[in-house]
């Protein structure tokens, strides 16, 4: 999926940066904010959660862009550190979601998955639960980036078989899920 | 068919990452049969927020727009009159070391100058034993006050 153009756009989009202090910084955040949006908001399931990770990812690629090695992928380091900050907030918000699983009994969200569903919304709850976070960056990173197992590693820094484990636990959850109907997914 | 049900059973038999890794990536990445039990790319993606949905960056543009700013002058602050500290004191710590070995060394000259070796100032003049004529004689010692004058009278013992 990643092309040598987007390659050379990215390394001009550092070069960009580097020279000119934060007024680069805005074409950095349209370029990438969307993806890591999106990253953050799989990984956490709210949008609230997923903007302020965000915020933090993106003020740290600013403070150190100075360590940034322009031998690896500059989408790959950003990735890595939104999903890092995003374990961090599932972390502090263990104990909470326990506490939230325990109330929350009433019938879990049910949706059809039609011709064009909302690319905003975050993952159902049934899904978001059956997955771990791992899976979920692993799911996620394959799905929207186009990204191997062995770039997803990169990002959550373990060896590619791991990864292929994480992928394929999620898929046949995810397919499971669609083929047991439980109201949960349904496809059209 | 067996090969799959084969490789299932090997899957949930041994739970070592590396091992499930290298069954997923010789069989199941490479068979159609398994394939099809799993979600395709396509169904993923259509559960998942994408970056479609986040297009409009303007609100976290907002939020980082303030921190940005405070971080550069930050940055700006630390290029110009204040270095972060560590780099103060390394250079607080070696301008000392300069100017006290500076000091030492002016002393050190001074001190192994030519001419003759003035008295230092609490110097004491002190004689431990004088003989007049092979013997042992009393010895008088006189410094007049405010004068750097020392004289010395000795008397033959009877």
């Amino acid at each position: 999926m990643r092309t040598d153009q987007d390659t050379m756009n990215e390394q001009a989009l550092i070069g960009r940066l580097l020279a000119g202090g934060s007024a680069g910084f805005r074409d950095l955040v349209e370029a990438y904010g969307p993806q890591s949006m999106a990253l953050a908001v799989n990984i956490l399931g709210n949008r609230q959660d997923a903007e302020d990770v965000c915020q933090e990812a993106f003020l740290q690629v600013f403070r150190r862009l100075d360590r940034y090695d322009p031998a690896r992928s500059f989408r790959t380091w950003l990735f890595t550190i939104v999903s890092r900050r995003a374990f961090d907030v599932l972390k502090k918000k263990r104990r909470f979601y326990r506490f939230v699983d325990r109330a929350t009994l009433e019938p879990r969200e049910s949706f059809v998955a039609g011709a064009d569903p909302d690319p905003a919304r975050p993952l159902p709850e049934s899904v978001l639960h059956r997955l771990t976070p791992r899976e979920r960056t692993a799911l996620c990173l394959w799905a929207n980036e186009g990204y191997s197992a062995q770039d997803i590693a990169g990002v959550l820094r373990c060896s590619a078989s791991t990864v292929r484990v994480y992928l394929f636990n999620a898929r046949k959850k995810i397919r499971s899920l669609m083929e047991n109907d439980h109201g949960v997914l349904q496809t059209d | 068919m067996a090969s799959c049900r084969r490789t299932e059973f090997f899957y949930r038999a041994v739970p070592l990452k590396f091992w499930r890794g290298w069954l997923v990536r010789q069989h199941i990445e490479r068979c159609p049969a398994c394939q099809a039990r799993l979600a395709s790319r396509e169904e993923v993606r259509r559960l998942m927020a994408r970056p479609e949905g986040y297009r409009d960056v303007s609100g976290l543009w907002a939020r980082l727009e303030p921190e940005l700013a405070r971080t550069s002058v930050r940055r700006t602050t630390h290029l110009g009159l204040f270095k972060p500290r560590w780099q103060f004191a390394l250079g607080l710590a070696a301008f000392c070391a300069a100017v006290g070995l500076s000091f030492w060394l002016l002393r050190a000259v001074q001190s192994s100058g030519p001419g003759p070796r003035a008295p230092r100032s609490g110097e004491q003049f002190a004689l431990d034993y004088i003989r007049v004529g092979g013997a042992p004689a009393q010895a008088f010692i006189y410094q007049p006050s405010g004068s750097k004058m020392v004289f010395v009278w000795a008397e033959k013992s009877i």
